[in-house]
This record gives structure tokens, sequence and C-alpha cells, in this order.
């Protein structure tokens, strides 16, 4: 009982900016007299995201393949970071060893080697995944690095008063403090991981959310164009809701009101 | 010491280990360039691509591209972030705006502010003005957003402030939360740093005549990877200037200045 | 209860710790000398920065000696040992396991089964008074309950040495006195040894057989003083006029460390 009222509260205190916000969009447009193929009314949106999903259907495949690529991206370019960040927090030397590929890493803007990525990997899917798990891999390894390091001294003094080997300090130590900032890197990451899908349709054209903006924009539909990008935006946001539910469940201990 | 994280290494190792990293890469990256992908148009060899860069660092013809994007991502920063900037200062005092506007903005955040890329260039054209108003309006949401965090964290009565503590007390205070709110500032202004070649970039992929972006794409469909190298190369180095710029910026504001207090 | 056979549980003899820093390398314990028979408590009281953590890191056996040696039963160190526990100062319990969880730990470690010790780790939670909480996680627990709960853990092996690196110096002065009580209830049980390092002058008269104060850094033994009074110790003993004498003397010694 009250569990749906918290529910129903918590779903009321979500939407309303995003109904103030449609109702300002609506009375800019509506008041500065703003065209239609520049920037359609909300009204317009709603309508084409009605056909686009339910009644012609025409964005589903789209909006399918934008969250295919950026989920096995995001997927990959995050066991990549997890793994390699681990790696190099557990072991100094190596850490100090791949530093200048890090900071070459940290350098480029990922976006910009885009076209690099789709020379050597083709107009399919694969390029989009590539260039997904490129550009999440940073924020996520940096998570994961600075996570794994900051297991207290304390514990693992412990761990080793204990006899424990490295491996296994590193499984039930290190690895479980670190649940936090590595979810805090995916947080960042997913969002990045969409940014690197979006550019990566729109130099390929061959579908996706990013294609149907840059197609439709290029052919003056600007109604379908922002119903792209409002998919998009709702994509985003489920992706992050469900990381930081993941989070909450996973690592129950942090966010708690703390005795003592 | 022995520790979990491996022995205790000699303090030579602080530079040699890097300096042996760097051997290896580009040993590596030689080896793949020159066994496995056996093609300079795919994949330069190290010592291919520093000739090819310098040769158009030389010839001086990547200048107007670089030109390009210096200008618009600059240009499209200072109005963003100034905007931001100042939009945040006044959300942030005045309460009544906070509490409707900035949750309106945060419920923005979910889209990647490159999905508005080509509605932009439909609007503006082609050219130098898509590019500026690319980076301006993404920049604008980040320098919003941190400045008004920034208010948030230092206690946005800064005015009521200022009348309740009497003498030189107040100063100091003013001071300390001054600095809290700038260190939040400077934060967002590395992320527009970066976001603003990234959006300069997107929109000169997607349609421009010049700019380093243009270039990249260009190179692509001419199978030049030692171009798209040497354009990356130009491009990583401009970032992580603007970005330590922005970084001294900070350590100089934030630290220098408020030292006397 | 430890047998009692042989006389010297733990000694160090001769030992100097020294580390490498950065200004070049610094003396932590000079010329030490301690023995601890079995089943006895033993406080060491010392200023900050007299090396008492590294005597705690000897003994755990997470240091070696620069010379010197650390002999168990009069046999030489060679790393951690299954028969000593150890009580750290922060109570460094796994913030994602329960209260029972963390206490089988080092069991689960060393690779004993934990199922059988679950009884035994049962049993320790009720001598530190915090059977009912077996199954709360560390955030659910005060600073005292976690602390207690960290005691229950180092007692899980059965060691005949217990070291105890100040475990109640992040409390606040009256969970202190509670615990400096459970304390010598909980050790009257099981007998160890212990090595207590503490800063707390009546902690130490109150728990110990002796105290040993130690100097400022390099650390090294200034006195040995044998604790006379009658056990069991309660709250009376500490209005005691002998109590007051010892404390009165070792604030002396103290001062001039």
């Amino acid at each position: 009982m009250g569990g749906i009222a918290n529910l129903a509260g918590e779903a009321a205190r979500r939407l309303l900016p995003v109904a103030l916000l449609v109702g300002l969009w609506w009375a800019l447009v509506a008041g500065l007299g703003v065209p239609s193929r520049l920037m359609p009314s909300p009204a317009e949106v709603g309508a084409r995201i009605y056909s686009g999903l339910v009644t012609d259907a025409d964005m589903w495949p789209h909006l399918w393949q934008t969250a295919q690529a950026t989920l096995l991206g995001f997927v990959l370019g995050g066991a990549l970071a997890v793994a390699v960040g681990s790696l190099l927090a557990m072991n100094r030397a190596l850490e100090k060893l791949a530093y200048p590929l890090v900071v070459l890493l940290q350098a480029v803007p990922k976006v910009a080697i885009a076209p690099l990525v789709l020379l050597w990997a083709g107009f399919d899917l694969r390029s989009t995944v590539l260039l997904v798990a490129l550009i999440c891999f940073f924020p996520i390894f940096v998570g994961t690095f600075v996570g794994v390091r900051a297991a207290p001294p304390v514990l693992l003094d412990l761990f080793r008063t204990l006899n424990a080997g490295r491996l296994h300090t590193f499984l039930h130590c290190n690895l479980p403090h670190a649940a936090g900032s590595i979810f805090a890197g995916l947080q960042v990451g997913w969002g990045f991981a969409l940014v690197g899908c979006v550019v990566m349709e729109f130099i390929t054209g061959t579908g996706g959310a990013g294609f149907l903006i840059d197609n439709s924009a290029n052919a003056l539909d600007a109604p379908t164009a922002v119903a792209a990008m409002v998919l998009l935006g709702v994509l985003g946001y489920v992706g992050g809701g469900l990381l930081a539910a993941a989070r909450r469940r996973l690592v129950f201990w942090e966010g708690e009101a703390r005795h003592g | 010491m022995d520790s979990v994280y491996g022995r205790e290494l000699p303090r030579w190792a602080d530079w040699a280990l890097p300096a042996a990293g760097v051997a290896l890469l580009l040993a590596a990256w030689h080896a793949l360039a020159a066994w496995v992908v056996a093609d300079a148009t795919l994949l330069p060899t190290p010592m291919q691509m520093f000739a090819n860069l310098w040769n158009w660092v030389a010839g001086g013809g990547f200048l107007p591209h670089l030109l390009a994007t210096l200008t618009g991502t600059l240009l499209g920063l200072a109005i963003g972030a100034s905007l931001g900037f100042c939009a945040g200062v006044v959300v942030g005092e005045v309460r009544a705006l906070d509490r409707s506007l900035y949750p309106m903005v945060l419920a923005l955040q979910a889209m990647p502010v490159v999905a508005i890329a080509p509605l932009v260039i439909v609007w503006f054209g082609i050219g130098l003005a898509s590019k500026v108003a690319l980076v301006a309006i993404g920049t604008f949401f980040v320098m919003f957003i941190h400045t008004v965090s920034g208010m948030h964290a230092a206690g946005s009565e800064l005015i009521d402030m200022c009348r309740a503590f009497g003498g030189t007390r107040w100063r100091i205070v003013v001071a300390v939360k001054v600095r809290l709110a700038l260190n939040y500032v400077f934060s967002g202004l590395e992320v527009c740093a970066a976001l603003g070649f990234i959006l300069c970039v997107v929109g000169e992929f997607i349609a421009a005549d010049n700019g380093l972006g243009y270039y990249i794409k260009a190179a692509s469909s001419n199978i030049d990877a030692a171009g798209m190298f040497a354009a990356v190369a130009v491009l990583a180095a401009l970032a992580s200037l603007l970005a330590g710029l922005v970084r001294l910026a900070h350590r100089y504001v934030v630290f220098w200045q408020f030292r006397k207090n | 209860m430890r047998p009692s056979g042989r006389t010297t549980r733990l000694a160090l003899s001769g030992v100097s710790v020294s580390y490498k820093s950065r200004r070049g390398p610094v003396l932590a314990l000079e010329g030490f000398d301690l023995q601890v028979q079995p089943s006895s408590f033993v406080s060491v009281l010392g200023p900050s920065g007299c090396g008492k953590s590294t005597l705690v890191k000897l003994v755990s056996g997470l240091l070696r000696p620069t010379t010197g040696s650390v002999t168990f039963d009069g046999q030489p160190a060679a790393g951690p040992r299954d028969d000593v526990g150890v009580a750290f100062q922060q109570a460094a319990l796994l913030p994602w396991k329960t209260a029972i969880q963390n206490v089988l730990l080092p069991l689960r470690i060393t690779g004993q089964p934990a199922r059988e010790a679950e009884a035994r780790a049962q049993a320790l939670l009720e001598l530190v008074g915090l059977s009912a909480f077996r199954d709360r996680y560390p955030f659910e627990l005060s600073g005292g309950m976690q602390q207690r709960v960290a005691v229950a853990r180092s007692l899980i092996r059965d060691p005949s040495i217990l070291v105890m690196d100040e475990p109640f110096a992040a409390l606040d002065a009256m969970t202190r006195e509670n615990m400096m009580i459970e304390l010598q209830r909980i050790w009257q049980e099981a007998r160890p040894s212990v090595l207590f390092i503490t800063h707390s002058i009546q902690e130490a008269v109150f728990l110990s057989d002796r105290v040993v104060v130690m100097s400022g850094r390099p650390g090294r033994i200034i006195a040995d003083v044998a604790i006379d009074l009658p056990r069991p110790r309660d709250l009376h003993t500490l209005s005691e006029p002998r109590f007051a004498q010892l404390t009165g003397e070792l604030r002396d010694m103290f001062q001039a460390a």
C-alpha cells in the first residue's frame, strides 16, 4: 500500500521537471513562432513518436540497433576496463609500465578516431561496437583502478596476517571494496557509450538513432529528428537508471547511515 | 616493504618503467604495422606517422584546418561557458528559478548532446556558425550545471551572509564559499574544454568544408591512415594543451589568489 | 586453556627496526628486549610515534626485524603465524559481510571449513555480548560493537598470543571503560598471552600483569612494572589506593619518556 504510493510519488517527482520542460518548450515554439522544420512543437514530436513506435513502427529497428550496439560495446569495453584496471592496480610495476599508454588514451579524444575505426572495421555494426568499447573504456578503467587501490590498508594488513595470497586478497578485499567506484565509472561510461554510438551512426549512415537524426535533419524532417533525440534520451535514462538500481542493490553497504 | 600491490620498487623505476613502456608501445606498434597489417594506408609505422606529421606541419597544410577547429571550439567555449556561468549564478541565487529550471536541465542530461549536431547544422548551415553554435550549446549546459552545483555547495545565501557577519569575518566566510564554488566552476570548465573539441569535430564529421574533423573524415574516404593519425595527433595535442591551461588557471585562481586570505 | 609448561611464549631480543624514508633511514625500534610469559597480559605504554605500530607489525608477522630476533616458544618467526591473533586500531571489518561472517573470516581464508566453526563463532559473539547481532552488517553496528566483533574475530583460531593495537582508541570514554571491563572478562575465559598497546594508563594498569613503558623514537623499553592488583578486577579496583599509586608511578615515567 505505502509502497505503491511511494512509487507513484517518486514517479511524479521525476516527471515534474520533464512536464515543466515540455511546457516551456511548447510556450517558446508557439510564442516565438518557430517554423516546424526548424524546431517542431511538443505535439508534433509526440505524434511522430507515436507513429514511429506504435502505428508505423518504423523507428523500432533503428532504436533496437542503437540499443544493441551500445550495450554490446559497453559490456565489451567495461569488461576489458575492469580487467585492465584491476591488473594495473594490483601491480605497481605494471602500472608504471602502462602509464604512458594510459596518458595517451586519455589525451586522444576518442570520437576523433571514429573514421579510423570505420576504415579498419568496415561499415557494419562491428565498427560501432568497437568505438563504443573504446570510448567507455577510460572512465570504467579509472573507476576500477581508483577503487581497487582504495582498499583500506588496515584490511590489507589483516589479510596478510592471515597469510592470504594476492589473488585471494584481490577477490575478497580489493574488488568488493572497489564496487562503488566501479559502478560510478560504469554510470559515466554509459553516457560516453551512447555518444560513441551516435557519432559512429552519423558517419556510417547505416541505421540506428544517429542515422535517423542525421537523415531526417537533412531532409528537413525536424519532427522525426527531435523524436529520435527524445527516444535516445529515454534510452540513456533507462540505462542510467538500471545501473543506479544495480549499484544500490549490489553495493548495499555504501550510502547507508552509519553508526559510531 | 612488500605489499599486496607488489614488491617495493627502487627510485629509478619511477622513470625507467614508463620509459620502457613507451619503448614497448612503439615496438609493438611497429611490429603490428610492418609485419601483421603490412599496409601503410591502413596502419602506418611510428616512423611513417612521424614523417607524415612532420611534412604536414612543415608544409603548413594542416594550418587552415587547425585554425578552423580551434576557432570554432574556442569561440563556442567562450560564448557557451560564459553564458552558462552567468545563468548558473543567477539560478543559484534565485530560489524560485533554482527549484524550477535546474531540475529541468538535469532531466535533459540523459540525452547525449552530440545528438543535436545534425539539427544545429540545419539551423546554421555549413561553416563556422554551426560549429560555434554546437559547442556553445553543449558547453552552456555543462557550465550551467557545474555552476549551480557550486552555488549549492557554497550555500546560496551569500548576500544574507554578508549582512549577518559584521566586519572582516564575513570576508573570510565569503572567500571560503567563493573558493569552494570556483572549484566546481573550474572543474566544469575542464569538462567543457574536452567536450568543446569533441562537439566541434563531430560537427565537422557531419557537414563541413574545413577543420580537423573534416580532414579526418576525408582521409578515411581516401584510405589515408597516415593522414588520419597526423590529424588525430594534432587534435590530441590541442585538447591536452587546452585542458592543461584550464588546470593551470584553476590552480592560479583558487590557490594563489586566495592564499592571501 | 594454554599449556603452561614453557617459560616464554614470545620473546624479542635485541630487536631494532629501521625504515627507509625520503629523508634517509628511520630507526623505529632500537635494542628492544621483551618477554611475554604464557597466559600473561602485558601492556605497552608509549608516546605517539614511539614505534608501537612497528611492534605490532613485528609480532603479527608483517615485518622482519632489521637486527635481533623475534621468537615464539624459542622458534624464530617466519611470517604471520596461525597461533597469533591480531586486533587493530580500526575494527577493519568487511562491510559486505555480517558480524558472524566477519568473525569466521580467518577460518575462510586459511581454508578451514566454516560450517563446523559456526558454533564457535556464535559462542565468541556471545562472549563479546553480540549474539543477537550475528546477522547484522557493520554499518548497522556502533563503533564499540564493531570493535567487539573484531575482538571475537581475533579469537576464532584460538590463538596462544593476542596482539591488540590500541583497539579502543577510536571509541568514546564511556565505551572505552566498558570495553576495558569486557576485555578482562573475555581474557579470563580464554587466557591467551596478550600484548596490549595503549596510551591509556588506566587501561594498562587495570588489564595487565605487567606494564612496559616505551621511550620516544627510537623506541626502547625504559621501565617494566609488575601490577600486583588481585584478580578478578572490577570497577571497585579503580578506586583502590594501590591502583592510584601504580597509575601515578607510571604517569611519572610516561612523562619522562
